[in-house]
């Protein structure tokens, strides 16, 4: 089995197959660019990601692991009519491996999944966030995360107006 | 012992630079982390549309972000809906988002703001202003007339769509009121929309046996229903067919209708029939499929004519049961 050596941040190296590194786009695209670059097909490729730590890095591989065999989403869904990102759903599993992480670490994996192009983590993860506005005022959306208002003058009265324009009271 | 600093607390110039670390604007730090634009908006394109107009008011980036098609974009898709449906240059105006809001959430160009158009759920909606000869009725199936056709419009769902209303020996009227703002229409919406067409139809026929006439038209009304215009079509009078056709126009609106559309909350859709002979029993016109739309147009109408200064409705029937009905209109 062809192996990769992804390295984190924090000096932290994963071992882990290349058919499961490709499932992350950026992966892939390394991996691909290594290929070319090397005269040795069997040498192993090395990836540092220099901007995700251990910690983040090993609960993205950890949720290609389970997911290994869903099929891959376009990064770029917007050109595509089927099925939305709504429509994919949230498996228990998922739910499980979301349910202890503070906010903090919820955007780092987001940033994480944005960076190594991994859609359906992508997905969830903001879907996660998105729970935390859904249903709540605007002054507990900037509380939940640390905004701060920086509407000047009647910036922020123009804007309830036009919002008013959109649905009738 | 050594000595407490006690923090001086932080004046507005150092919240601001607080704010902005690293460049990174308020509203792309989340939680103390930098999070880029486009993730910010596929967080924000997640949450449901009547949340959304909320987060417009979190901050000044998100407000930007709300106001972007990209956002829209993926709104439409996630929710399957038809991005087409509110046309390009409408899309590309400024606050041109008001109307994807509008449209992801009251699909405002894309249903029939008519809600019981064949009279499958009897007279629901309608009022009846005049019963003539032996009264309205629903047919859950025409009589004496061919079924309805098959169409494939959008508007009408299959199990809705094969009753009809019939009238009698005497005027049977009734009307259809559209509240536009509750249905998601407001004045500011219409304004964006500009130029854009009200297109009114609906199926009708009469019977084997037995000719009939009717008359309809569309009014609109201002938030206290006192009538602006309105379009009353020609009357029709057909011979003893069974076969159903089809009656449309559309009322064209262009930037000369401004302070028209400032007023504008009501469309009232109104229609009259009976048969041609006289019969005792329900002979008279059938009708099926109202219908009141709204499109948008790619120029400005060549003359808002079809819009008619108000005249008297109905000439032998409808206006004294009108009056009597105590509305202004």
């Amino acid at each position: 089995m062809a192996l990769v050596r992804v390295i984190s941040s924090d000096g932290a190296a994963f071992l882990v197959s290349q058919r499961l590194a490709k499932r992350s786009g950026k992966l892939k695209t390394e991996i691909e660019t290594f290929r070319k670059s090397s005269d040795n097909s069997e040498a192993q490729p090395e990836i540092r990601i220099v901007t995700i730590r251990a910690e983040i890095l090993r609960l993205v591989l950890q949720w290609l692991q389970q997911h290994q065999n869903d099929p891959v989403l376009p990064a770029n869904q917007n050109e595509q009519d089927g099925r939305g990102d709504a429509e994919m759903g949230q498996s228990q599993w998922d739910r499980d491996f979301l349910a202890p992480m503070d906010l903090g670490i919820v955007m780092e994996l987001i940033l994480a999944a944005n960076h190594l192009e991994v859609k359906g983590l992508l997905d969830i993860t903001c879907k996660l966030v998105e729970s935390k506005i859904t249903g709540r005022t605007v002054d507990e959306i900037r509380t939940a995360f640390k905004l701060k208002s920086d509407f000047k003058g009647n910036e922020e009265e123009q804007t309830r107006l036009e919002n008013r324009w959109c649905v009738e009271n | 012992m050594g000595t407490q600093v006690l923090q001086r607390p932080a004046d507005t110039k150092e919240l601001i630079k607080d704010i902005t670390v690293n460049g990174c604007p308020n509203g792309f730090l989340i939680s103390g982390q930098a999070i880029p634009e486009t993730v910010v908006e596929l967080i924000l394109s997640k949450v449901p549309v009547e949340d959304l107009l909320k987060c417009n008011l979190v901050c000044k980036a998100w407000r930007n972000l709300i106001s972007r098609k990209s956002l829209w974009k993926i709104c439409f898709d996630d929710n399957k809906a038809n991005w087409n449906t509110v046309p390009e240059h409408v899309r590309d105006k400024p606050n041109g988002w008001m109307v994807l809001y509008a449209q992801l959430r009251n699909e405002i160009l894309s249903k029939n703001y008519i809600k019981n158009p064949s009279g499958h759920r009897q007279f629901e909606g309608w009022t009846i202003f005049s019963n003539g000869g032996d009264q309205w009725r629903v047919e859950e199936e025409p009589h004496g007339s061919d079924p309805l056709p098959n169409l494939d419009i959008p508007f009408f769902g299959i199990d809705e769509d094969k009753s009809c209303f019939t009238s009698s020996f005497g005027w049977c009227s009734k009307y259809y009121i559209v509240n536009l703002w509750r249905e998601g229409l407001t004045p500011e919406l219409m304004k964006l929309m500009l130029p854009f067409k009200i297109k009114c139809s609906q199926m009708y026929t009469a019977r084997f046996d037995c000719g009939g006439v009717f008359d309809w038209e569309l009014r609109l009304l201002d938030s206290e229903e006192k009538r602006l215009c309105q379009h009353k079509a020609p009357r029709i009078e057909v011979p003893a067919i069974m076969e159903w056709q089809t009656a449309e126009f559309a009322f064209e609106f262009g930037s000369d209708d401004e302070e028209l559309l400032k007023d504008l909350q009501y469309l009232v859709f109104i229609h009259e029939g009976k048969d041609t002979q006289f019969w005792a029993g329900h002979y008279g016109m059938k009708f099926a499929r109202s219908c009141v739309t709204f499109e948008c147009l790619y120029s400005q109408p060549e003359n808002s004519s079809s819009v008619e200064p108000p005249e008297t409705f109905g000439k032998d029937g409808g206006v004294s049961t009108i009056v009597r009905s105590g509305r202004y209109w």
